[in-house]
């Protein structure tokens, strides 16, 4: 029985790293634009369904872009300044620290401004006006949870204060307890109809044992640290946003 | 007459006896999870829900037998120094092809898996059957010998994620059996949500699979 000729071990792997890499790279780039319109589809249902508005309908894609086209989404920054679409250019040359440019406005990620320096740094606005001509507003928060980051979406009434829909999210805290954060609705419910500010701070807090009185949440049991990332999170995030409510309540 | 060895072929039809005992040992007798005991791990983190197990199960029945088709057919020209590195490659590429391919198609399994997609190049039970069984077989048993694992794998995985969320959470697939909540009656069992109880869960699930069936129980 003659020795089994083995190919020569440098020829094998070149062989068969180049295989393996024209496969994902072929696949990758016929299906990544689809991966990027889901997160895209994903993001946009994440912000309507803070809006409560029970017309909106979220089941398929073509109500979401409906729901969606009554969404007026503004950038701005904690000193005020208020960028739009139209705006893209020089939101893309404030990208400072490494921070990723956009395509298009809908792509502004607070992940991504966080590389910025915190004079460039914008924060989305996103505008609804419902059919009876009550508007909404939705901004977005980003804080540290137990393992990672937590964000979220809260929408407020046209007073600027009162909380009328909320939406977490998180990298990767432990399910049914930070998790819960996300899944409880009953967690969420809770912040309908609190207020942030007393009048110039951030006061919602997120409490261990319930305590009566519009700033107050109670936490979750065993979620202690991601409760007070909760809380941490509307401090610091909603206090991003004063300046701009500010001039809008002036405004009116 | 050379009884016991029966060939595929002259069976006739397209998967022999020999061929159907690949698919069926690993269902019970041969369970990677429960007799062999391998891939625990993702066990833990995927059996909250039965949705996410469903999900896990086929992403591993497809990356199994698919790994094992492909090492059996390339088993003979792979150099021997190389030889689990090669398997690891192909392991992660095709895992890499489920993640692109679950964000694409069904981007909500893929974003309730996260991280879990990407430790099945981690699961045992994939380089274990490529050892085992895959680099020294035909390709048509490599693939069976896949698939009877991966399914072996899988119902375990489901039937254990069934009782986790059942008592955990009092649902099945999001539909609410048990009723919680401040209107329900059923208290849910916290202990059941934490990976800790698949432990003992799977453990039950060893006890039963070996009451039921003695001839399982190790003699040594």
């Amino acid at each position: 029985m003659g020795e089994k000729k083995e190919m020569n071990v440098y020829a094998y792997v070149f062989m068969i790293t180049s295989v393996t890499a024209l496969v994902l790279s072929l696949l990758y780039t016929s299906l990544n634009p689809i991966f990027e319109a889901n997160r895209a589809e994903a993001k946009k249902v994440a912000i309507l369904s803070c809006i409560p508005d029970s017309t909106i309908v979220l089941e398929d894609p073509e109500s979401v872009k409906t729901a969606y086209d009554s969404v007026k989404m503004i950038a701005i920054t904690t000193s005020g300044q208020i960028y739009t679409k139209k705006d893209l250019d020089k939101i893309n040359e404030m990208a400072t620290g490494g921070a990723k440019k956009y395509g298009e406005l809908a792509e502004l990620d607070l992940a991504n401004e966080e590389k910025r320096t915190e004079e460039n740094r914008l924060y989305p606005v996103y505008e609804y006006k419902a059919s009876n001509g009550k508007k909404t507003y939705v901004v977005a928060i980003r804080g540290n949870g137990l393992w990672d980051k937590i964000w979220g979406y809260i929408a407020l009434e046209e007073d600027l204060n009162t909380i009328s829909g909320i939406y977490f999210d998180h990298k990767n805290e432990t399910p049914g307890l930070g998790a819960e954060i996300k899944d409880s609705d009953a967690f969420k419910k809770q912040f309908i109809g609190k207020k942030v500010f007393e009048k110039d701070n951030v006061a919602l807090t997120v409490l261990k044992r319930p305590k009566k009185g519009e700033h107050y949440v109670t936490g979750i049991s065993g979620a202690t640290i991601t409760c007070d990332g909760v809380t941490a999170m509307f401090a610091k995030g909603m206090s991003k946003y004063e300046t701009y409510f500010d001039q809008l309540k002036n405004k009116k | 007459m050379a009884d016991t060895i029966v060939d595929s072929k002259k069976q006739g039809g397209l998967l022999g006896k020999e061929d159907m005992k690949l698919l069926k040992d690993p269902l019970h007798s041969n369970n990677p999870l429960t007799i062999q005991v391998l891939g625990i791990c993702s066990a833990l983190a995927v059996t909250g829900s039965v949705s996410k197990s469903l999900v896990m199960a086929v992403a591993l029945i497809f990356v199994c037998a698919a790994s094992s088709l492909i090492i059996s057919l390339l088993r003979n020209s792979i150099p021997s120094s190389i030889r689990m590195i090669v398997q690891l490659l192909v392991i992660a590429g095709l895992v890499q092809i489920v993640e692109i391919v679950l964000g694409a198609f069904a981007y909500t399994a893929y974003v309730e898996l996260s991280v879990f997609i990407g430790l099945i190049i981690t699961n045992c039970i994939v380089m274990g059957r490529l050892e085992a069984f895959a680099m020294g077989n035909n390709p048509k048993q490599a693939f069976l010998d896949g698939i009877g694992n991966g399914l072996g794998y899988g119902w375990i995985l489901v039937a254990m994620a069934v009782v986790r969320e059942l008592f955990g959470k009092g649902t099945f697939m999001g539909w609410t059996i048990l009723p919680t909540g401040p209107d329900g009656w059923y208290v849910a069992n916290n202990l059941m949500v934490l990976p800790a109880s698949s432990l003992f869960v799977i453990g039950i699930f060893i006890w039963i699979q070996r009451a039921v069936d003695p001839e399982l129980v190790d003699k040594s």
